[in-house]
């Protein structure tokens, strides 16, 4: 039982990025658009990835990866984010944007 | 389930064979680029990234597709040998059209040695393999090689 419960408290979760331009610098917070692409302009930034194992792969800690990693790299939102779970892992994914500036 | 082997030739010649099958479970990144159009020449130099809408002038040469698992799952392993087929195809864009994540039983072999009193005065050794199921994940990144005109975007 013991080792059940250590078990129960494992998983992990890493951070991925990829750019498609020069680095951005951090924001304060990162806007997640779940499987959906705004309407308002943007520039495509990279891809941020999220992987998770045992605990780490419960959505609300691969989204949080997400949006962690998201800020870090200048990500003012995450689009088109799809999350993929199986039974002891998951990840999340998204294409990293930055506004446009409004003329 | 088990199965024990005993160390006789035959079974020593098993062995090597059941690491092998246990290692080729690992095959790390697996990529393809399949032409779709006129076959073109590959090319070098940049390559725009187009991940959440295909350009509106160019055209399509072919179908790209990168995946991997087992520590090779990350976008940073997997983006850029996409985007070295885009430059196979000839292409200088990437349409990025699917990101995901595939889950499948595996099942591995492994085996140890196994040392049981024999005798009055001594050990005998066997080999004992067992299997292990466990969750494999891979990951997915499709895409389209693009052929944007000089100059473009």
């Amino acid at each position: 039982m013991v080792l059940g419960l250590v078990l129960a408290g494992c998983g992990h979760t890493e951070a991925h990025f990829v750019g498609f331009q020069a680095p951005a610098p951090p924001v304060s917070g990162t806007e997640l658009h779940l499987g959906s692409v705004p309407a308002r302009a943007f520039h495509e930034v990279g891809l941020v990835q999220a992987l998770g194992e045992g605990d780490g792969a419960e959505e609300a800690a691969l989204l949080d990866a997400l949006r962690g990693e998201g800020a870090r790299r200048g990500c003012e939102a995450v689009v088109k984010v799809r999350v993929s779970r199986g039974v002891t892992g998951g990840q999340a994914i998204g294409v990293c944007v930055r506004w446009a500036a409004v003329r | 389930m088990s199965v024990v082997l005993g160390w006789s030739p035959v079974n020593r010649a098993a062995f090597p064979l059941l690491l092998a099958t246990a290692l080729t479970g690992c095959r790390g990144v697996v990529s393809y680029g399949v032409a779709t159009g006129p076959v073109a020449q590959p090319r070098a130099g940049s390559v725009a990234i187009f991940a959440t809408r295909a350009p509106e002038v160019g055209r399509e040469l072919g179908i790209v597709e990168a995946r991997g698992g087992l520590g090779e799952a990350s976008v940073d392993v997997l983006f850029p040998e996409l985007v070295r087929r885009v430059q196979e195809l000839g292409g200088n864009a990437l349409v990025l059209d699917q990101t995901d994540a595939r889950f499948e039983l595996v099942t591995t072999w492994s085996s140890y040695q196994q040392l049981i009193p024999c005798g009055s005065r001594g050990f005998c050794s066997s080999w004992v393999a067992m299997p292990t199921t466990h969750e494999a994940m891979t990951v997915v990144l499709r895409g389209r090689a693009w052929a944007l005109p000089e100059g473009e975007p």
